[in-house]
């Protein structure tokens, strides 16, 4: 049990995806799962493994070659045995040789078969694994209900004997990493999956085209590509100097099957279906204007749906569209079955009738045939009219499929321009860091970053530049900030000038990405900047913190600005409070027993801060109460404004990252199409700020504007 | 379907109808086994502590806070049960670890929690009725508002007790008569009690010569001898369907 613990802690870092991993693994649909499996490897031989597969693995072995296609071939073996390459042969290699020595010493055939076996249910096991990672969020029972105790799932990997289970388990697992951004491990199982099938391959076009729409993912593309590249080359090159290995890998009947289905045009001439199709999907991703993950996964079944469709029926395909299938089904729980019933149906009679199947060691007689050999039904219309009945139930599943998954891609699609967020208050940000934390959940390659203190007029060492000019407007070209707002508004990039500590003048890129956001004390103070801004925030921290928010505490990156006469005050008030009234969100952090200010500076402690929070009504802020105080225990102060415009809020209490992301996903919807793979939300104040900017900026993206006040 | 197991009953227009809230008005066995596995990963993820150890600890944490405390509402307190479970692994005051372990325990268990279909819609007519509802419940006060805030009912019952108000837990009488003191009624009246456990809910609610309703749900079986309740049911909409009825007599 130890082991499994450790084990389930490598593939999941959260504590709800630990828990969700623990509740499958504990389900009884579990563990049915895996007693079917098992009985089916025990009890029953796949045809196809018997006379191929397995005869193809034991060939190489005796003697054992290191090219095992030309091994076959010389020993007289036939020509469609082993279609796959060598990570195929590679992995279902070391258990099948130890069955095979097992059945040596007691001189049976039976083992290696075990071996083969176990090696499909290790990768079978993967590909679910790979689907809830996936999914992140899931029932735990249709996951198990709909893959892992799924009829076709078993029919094709334990009856029919397909070996599809470990180019799907690499595919699903290099989605897996590629969402977590790990592009180089990603490219290496994409690589692994394409030199398993070939057939592989048509996943990647979409691959490419959902990293390269989106800016964020965009650099990974070429350290994707170049692993998958290597990998493919490594495992493939070698051998095409092999006539064994082209003529029973690279030129298959199977690869003749894509010019199969046709339409006549008249004359010799035809037009081949399947590449019309598989062109026409790839365009209609490419088309459109942004794709989630949630999108990137249907396209792929989709483009894998079309192969299915427009081929001549090969049992084992249909299994590329099951994890893609089971993921629509995980985010889109009505009518699923209603809509996957009849072709799971239809699926499972056509194959029994009319592909092979297994061998039962009990039964003397053989199983393996297709059942309407045995029943004498080779009725061809009636194949036909099954065949037509499983395309159309599987048409009906493309469409909806699609239509799902471009509804649910349209939800963050309100807001079709940069959208432009102001933070101003009495603190000065880092760079590439706001107080409210986005880049966080957004990645810093989503947002342009503006920061006032780059536009100062004076450089840092100019004798003109003292504390007092920093209150003051004109000590800043706001003229050239809002000029490079709208700049990057339009997206394009722009230069800015930087000195460094040496005084030494660089000039600095800035790209225009999806979020521009411009801090810093007077970033709503002139119109025409203020009125590009689609959210405007104001942050002000009580004066009395202004020991703690410093820099050179290790529990703030920010510092507040500081003043100490009164004419700086007044400067305060006249320059930096007035922007208050432009905003739509209002952030106030004040410690709520002043008395506790004194004994935390000796410690460096920050002390208890309490939130207040001012924004338009009527929007979220009752669900936000709710999950504050019912989920997290926290105190809530609620007020209204005298004609209920505005609400006030007053936040105190202890309050966990895992609290926040919790009332995150109640009150943002689709929050994983905005976020990237992992987004880390803060602790305490700073994850309250961060979840009700996220709201807010949620919202915008989903309606396109936002009720100002102002 | 509402069954009747107590023939001697014409049932009238309640003047006031108490619910128990815990495995009443939502499941309680799925959210506590899902939060209880959650503050286990956590402990394990926190403090390195072997799953086996820790799950053979929190049993006799809880068993000794329980005979500690007897039948009152910190008996059930998942605060006491963690902060003692730390004790006895050897971790001393960790008060942090406590407050953050009782945290993810009731974060789990609101989010698995959701309130049984028809809840709702029989509450709403109920008020809408002016029929008066009240809330009976063991646990502290606190959690227990909490969880009601969660489920938005914070402002639909008219009158709210809890065991740790009273001092001790159901059957006590004591429960019972409060929740009749802040209705402002006596056990002459015509009070429903509904609730899932048999030696609490329905005993209690005998007491006060209430009428006696069982939500049959896996935890408990339907009560026999003095637990008996007047009517069993599986579904609230069951519940629902008998009140609208009477409404509709008591209007003709
Ligand atoms: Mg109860």
């Amino acid at each position: 049990m130890n082991t499994w613990n450790q084990l389930i802690s490598i593939f999941t870092t959260r504590i709800e995806e630990k828990r969700l991993m623990y509740e499958l693994h504990n389900s009884w649909l579990f563990r049915f799962g895996i007693i079917t499996r098992l009985l089916f490897i025990i009890l029953c031989i796949p045809l196809l493994q018997k006379i191929w597969f397995i005869q193809f693995i034991t060939t190489s072995l005796q003697p054992i070659s290191f090219n095992p296609w030309t091994a076959h071939l010389v020993s007289g073996g036939e020509g469609m045995a082993f279609p796959y390459g060598y990570t195929m042969y590679l992995a279902y290699l070391p258990l099948t040789a130890l069955g095979l020595g097992i059945d040596q010493l007691l001189d049976i055939s039976y083992f290696s078969k075990i071996g083969f076996g176990l090696t499909s249910l290790f990768f079978d096991y993967g590909i679910l694994i790979s689907i809830a990672l996936l999914a992140r969020k899931y029932s735990t029972k249709l996951l198990l209900v709909a893959y892992w105790c799924s009829p076709i799932v078993l029919y094709i990997f334990y009856w029919h004997g397909q070996l599809d289970a470990l180019p799907i388990c690499l595919l699903v697992w290099g989605i897996v990493q590629l969402q977590r951004e790990r592009s180089r491990i990603a490219g290496l199982l994409f690589g692994m999956a394409i030199s398993a099938k070939l057939s592989m391959l048509a996943a990647i076009p979409f691959i490419i085209i959902y990293l390269y729409r989106n800016r964020r993912l965009r650099k990974q593309l070429r350290f994707l590509l170049s692993t998958t590249l290597i990998t493919v080359s490594i495992s493939v090159l070698p051998f095409l100097k092999s006539s064994s290995f082209v003529s029973m890998v690279l030129q298959t009947p199977e690869t003749e099957r894509i010019f199969n289905v046709f339409m006549p045009y008249g004359g010799d001439l035809k037009l081949f279906l399947l590449p019309l199709a598989y062109i026409l999907t790839l365009y209609l991703v490419w088309r459109l204007e942004r794709i989630t993950l949630d999108l990137f996964l249907m396209t792929v079944g989709l483009g894998f749906f079309a192969f299915l469709l427009l081929l001549p029926p090969a049992p084992g395909w249909f299994l590329w569209v099951i994890p893609f299938l089971v993921l629509y089904q995980l985010r889109y729980q009505d009518e699923y079955l209603i809509t996957t019933l009849p072709f799971f149906s239809l699926y499972i009679i056509y194959n029994l009738m009319y592909s092979t199947g297994a061998d039962i060691h009990l039964i003397d007689q053989t199983t393996s045939e297709p059942f309407a050999n045995y029943i004498g039904l080779n009725n061809i219309k009636l194949k036909s009219v099954l065949f037509t009945g499983l395309q159309a139930t599987g048409l009906l599943i493309c469409v909806r499929m699609y239509l799902f998954g471009i509804s649910r891609n349209n939800y963050y699609r309100g807001f079709k321009r940069k959208l432009g967020i102001g933070i101003a208050g009495n603190i000065a940000n880092d760079e590439n860091k706001s107080i409210v934390s986005i880049e966080k959940i957004f990645g810093s390659d989503a947002i342009s970053f503006l920061n006032l203190a780059d536009y100062d007029k004076w450089d840092k060492h100019h004798p003109m530049r003292s504390s007092k000019n920093l209150l003051n407007p004109n000590s800043y070209n706001l003229s050239r900030l809002s000029g490079d707002v709208f700049t990057l508004a339009e997206g394009k990039p722009i230069w800015q000038t930087k000195f460094s500590e040496k005084k030494n003048k660089h000039l600095r890129k800035i790209n225009s990405n999806d979020l521009i956001l411009v801090t810093g004390l007077h970033s709503l103070y002139i119109k025409r900047l203020r009125d590009r801004m689609d959210l405007k925030i104001f942050v002000e921290v009580d004066e009395t913190l202004k020991n703690y928010f410093n820099p050179k505490l290790d529990n703030s990156t920010y510092q507040l600005i500081d003043w100490t006469s009164d004419k700086e005050r007044t400067q305060y008030d006249k320059f930096v409070s007035t922007q208050i009234k432009f905003a739509d969100l209002i952030f106030r952090l004040s410690p709520i027993n002043s008395l506790s200010l004194k004994d935390g500076i000796k410690n460096k402690r920050l002390p208890k801060l309490k939130l207040e929070v001012e924004m338009v009504n009527g929007f979220f802020h009752e669900e936000l109460v709710h999950s504050l105080i019912g989920l997290c225990g926290m105190h809530v102060d609620v007020q209204q404004s005298s004609l209920l415009e505005n609400v006030f809020l007053s936040i105190e209490g202890d309050i966990t990252s895992e609290d926040i992301e919790q009332i995150a996903n109640l009150l943002i919807p689709n929050l994983e199409d905005l976020a990237i793979g992992h987004p880390e939300w803060e602790t305490g104040y700073k994850g309250l700020m961060q979840l009700i900017t996220m709201v807010h900026i949620s919202d915008l993206l989903h309606r396109g504007r936002v009720d100002n006040y102002a | 379907m509402l069954k009747q197991l107590n023939s001697s009953i014409t049932l009238r227009r309640p003047d006031a109808i108490v619910f128990d809230t815990d495995n009443t008005l939502y499941e309680y066995e799925p959210a506590n086994a899902k939060a209880e596995k959650a503050v286990e990963v956590k402990a394990q993820n926190l403090l390195g502590i072997d799953p086996d150890l820790y799950h053979a600890t929190y049993q006799k944490s809880k068993k000794e806070i329980k005979s500690q405390l007897g039948a009152t509402a910190s008996s059930h307190s998942r605060l006491l049960y963690f902060q003692r479970l730390l004790e006895l692994l050897g971790f001393k005051a960790q008060l942090m670890t406590a407050l953050d372990l009782e945290q993810t325990f009731w974060r789990t268990f609101l989010a698995n929690a959701p309130l049984l279909t028809g809840v709702r819609e029989l509450l709403d007519d109920l008020r809408f009725h002016n029929i008066p509802i009240a809330i009976v419940t063991d646990l502290t006060s606190h959690i227990q508002m909490r969880k009601l805030t969660y489920f938005h009912l914070e402002e639909t019952f008219d009158a709210f007790v809890t065991s740790e108000e009273v001092g001790a837990d159901k059957p006590d009488q004591r429960n019972f008569e409060l929740v009749l003191k802040k209705l402002g009624l006596n056990k002459t009246h015509n009070v429903w009690m509904v609730g899932d456990n048999p030696a609490t809910d329905i005993v209690g609610g005998k007491s006060i010569n209430a009428v006696t309703f069982q939500r049959l749900q896996m935890e408990f079986e339907q009560g026999d001898g003095n637990c008996k309740p007047d009517f069993i049911f599986n579904h609230f909409k069951d519940l629902h369907e008998c009140v609208l009825n009477l409404f509709e007599s008591s209007e003709t």
